[in-house]
């Protein structure tokens, strides 16, 4: 399992478009994937779920993967994030 | 007939009014009888695939706009949800709900996770969630959705009036065929708003009624710079709105004009013309109306809103962000000004009866170190990237500027020693806000680069007036003579250094002033950036002799009435 720690820096916070790009790509892998923002834990391949983390710019979340592919997964999707614009 | 509002983005708009009222539906809270179970699910199911398929036919039609597609790929995504469906299709079968009342029950309970975030950005997204629920509950109930890509309408100047639009709504208009928009409720940071400012949409927010007054097909003129809205108007009307706009067209271009001319008198004298921000949304006007840079960046905002200070890492991501974007113009950024009537919700500030005079600003510093050095580590590592001033507030003594001085000798060391870059002639000045700074300026001279005036704390210190108190509000002007003679003794003292010195207060932008402030031999005016333009507009319709001819006749004057009837009758 791993575990990444990686900020949001959106003006309007994660929502439904660039969460829909996460989620793209987070249902290519076949690791689970989980997002944790402060107590909640969420499934990562379903944009229902993120969204009612109500994730927001400035904050820290965790993306935690845990699988065959989880490295690259990880990667992968820190890699998204910092590019969203 | 008339109505008023607030306006959005000046101007004028002229259209047809398209009403967006949906139709009230009433959901069906009554338990279904057993046997119609199968009946209410495969209501749910084909009313699902139904939707599924409308989403499909706009998210191909959406090729013309990127975030339009997303959006409806996102809608489409949760519907896909592995659990949406298989929930909604439980509560039919094991509570005995209506289909509609199923999808509106799960929806409702998503939503209310959202609901819990405080954050005005994120509490919109809801929208999303219930958009969707609406698709679904009107197939249910076989009601056609308005279709907001217009494609049957010819009419290619329409003013939507509506009492409230989400952010998928507006993602769903075709803009091309819309001049504006009326709407019943909305703030400033609402996203009718956002949109219309970014869209330049002459819209007006907090119409009230509207929708009750304006009928469909009505002709409309929307005139925000006097915030009101004609509905039907009569020849007469038409005609002098079409001349005003016609006045107005022109004079806006003349000011866009101004954009690539510098801020320089009739006898070759420049001032520098700058902006104040709060957080990057602001720059991309900065470049539009001709501003030459950041001479005052609140960073409260970016301590403002959430839960814990923001780290580092993050202060330097915002900081570089604006310094690259400015493209080595100068950016002046301040140190995080708190306390007086900024506080933060997890910070702890003591009672005070008087927090305009107690632990605030730099004072908090002293106790903080780690603010301070946090900020100006963030800041230091960013200023790589650009030209970069640092502004400290409400300096009172030499003490708070070696306080100051070996605070930043610290944290270069720090940088120093880990071998991180930084810009090693940053530029450090101090807030002339308190009548103590404005004395001493001279001494504040010998160790500081710059300085920036703040009339209003200034103008509220000197004559002991709390200009947020109505009962003696009307005696707060910075025009006071006392105020005028110290921010003149100030310029002087700080010139005789040959240092310089500018101001970021209100009265900077305040059109009647600027000739006087102009005279007093000030180096920078920073302001509101939209206020650019006509202060430029002012300074290169003025000589330099002459207002330097106004000071001293104002200077002479005893009494703030004076000062202003010399100044209206300058202004005429």
């Amino acid at each position: 399992m791993i575990k990444k720690k990686i900020l949001i820096n959106l003006s309007n916070g994660f929502h439904i478009r660039p969460a829909t790009k996460f989620v793209k790509l987070a249902k290519k892998f076949s690791s689970d994937i989980k997002i944790k923002l402060k107590n909640r834990k969420v499934n990562a391949k379903s944009l229902l779920q993120i969204q009612t983390l109500g994730i927001s710019n400035n904050d820290n979340i965790y993306i935690i993967a845990n699988g065959k592919d989880e490295l690259k997964a990880i990667n992968k999707l820190c890699k998204l994030i910092s590019k969203l614009e | 007939m008339l109505l008023n509002g607030t306006s959005i983005y000046n101007g004028y708009s002229f259209g047809k009014a398209f009403i967006l009222k949906e139709k009230k539906i009433k959901i069906n809270k009554n338990i279904i009888n057993i046997n119609d179970i199968e009946k209410e699910v495969n209501c749910f199911i084909n009313s699902y695939n139904k939707t599924l398929k409308q989403l499909k036919k706009i998210k191909n039609l959406s090729s013309n706009s990127k975030d339009r597609k997303l959006l409806f790929e996102g809608y489409i995504l949760i519907l896909k949800d592995d659990t949406l469906k298989e929930d909604i299709i439980n509560l039919i079968k094991k509570k005995l709900f209506s289909a509609d009342f199923a999808v509106y029950s799960i929806i409702k309970k998503q939503i209310k996770y959202i609901s819990n975030v405080k954050n005005l950005y994120i509490k919109e997204r809801a929208n999303d969630l219930l958009d969707i629920s609406k698709r679904l509950i009107y197939n249910i109930k076989n009601i056609k959705l308005i279709d907001l890509n217009f494609i049957d309408i010819k009419e290619s100047k329409i003013i939507i009036i509506s009492k409230d639009l989400s952010p998928s709504q507006i993602i769903q208009f075709n803009l091309n065929k819309i001049s504006g928009f009326i709407i019943e409720k909305g703030s400033i940071t609402s996203h009718s708003s956002i949109v219309s400012k970014s869209m330049e949409l002459v819209s007006m927010l907090g119409v009230k009624k509207a929708t009750k007054y304006i009928k469909n097909n009505d002709n409309i003129i929307i005139d925000s710079i006097n915030n009101l809205i004609y509905i039907n108007p009569k020849k007469k009307d038409l005609d002098k709105l079409n001349k005003k706009y016609n006045i107005f067209l022109k004079e806006k271009k003349d000011l866009i004009k101004l954009k690539k001319l510098s801020a320089i008198t009739y006898d070759g004298y420049k001032i520098k013309l700058l902006s104040n921000i709060s957080n990057n949304k602001d720059i991309d006007s900065i470049f539009k109306y001709g501003s030459e840079g950041v001479g005052l960046y609140r960073t409260e905002f970016l301590f403002m809103d959430r839960n814990n200070f923001p780290d580092e890492n993050e202060q330097f991501v915002s900081y570089k962000k604006i310094i690259k974007s400015m493209i080595n113009k100068t950016v002046t950024i301040r140190t995080v000004d708190l306390g007086g009537d900024k506080f933060l919700p997890y910070m702890k500030f003591p009672k005070e009866n008087v927090p305009f005079l107690g632990w605030r600003s730099i004072r908090i510093y002293k106790d903080r170190k780690d603010i301070l050095r946090t900020q100006l580590r963030a800041i230091f590592r960013a200023s790589i990237y650009g030209k970069v001033r640092v502004l400290f507030p409400m300096i009172i003594s030499m003490e708070e500027v070696y306080f100051i001085k070996d605070q930043i000798n610290k944290v270069k060391f720090n940088l120093n020693k880990n071998n991180i870059s930084y810009d090693n002639n940053i530029k450090i000045g101090a807030m002339i806000e308190t009548p103590s700074a404005a004395i001493i300026s001279s001494n504040l001279a010998d160790e500081m680069d710059f300085f920036s005036i703040g009339t209003n704390d200034l103008t509220q210190f000197v004559l002991a007036v709390d200009r947020n108190n109505l009962k003696v509000s009307n005696l707060y002007n910075p025009l006071s003579p006392s105020v005028l003679s110290l921010i003149k003794y100030t310029i002087n003292s700080v010139h005789e250094k040959n240092k310089k010195i500018g101001m970021c207060g209100e009265l900077a932008s305040d059109l009647k002033s600027i000739r006087l402030l102009l005279g007093l031999g000030l180096d920078e005016l920073s302001m509101n950036v939209s206020f650019i333009p006509n202060v430029k507009k002012i300074i290169r319709s003025s000589y330099m002799f002459s207002c330097k001819r106004l000071v001293d006749k104002i200077l002479n004057k005893k009494t703030l009435n004076e000062v202003i009837s010399i100044l209206d009758k300058n202004n005429k």
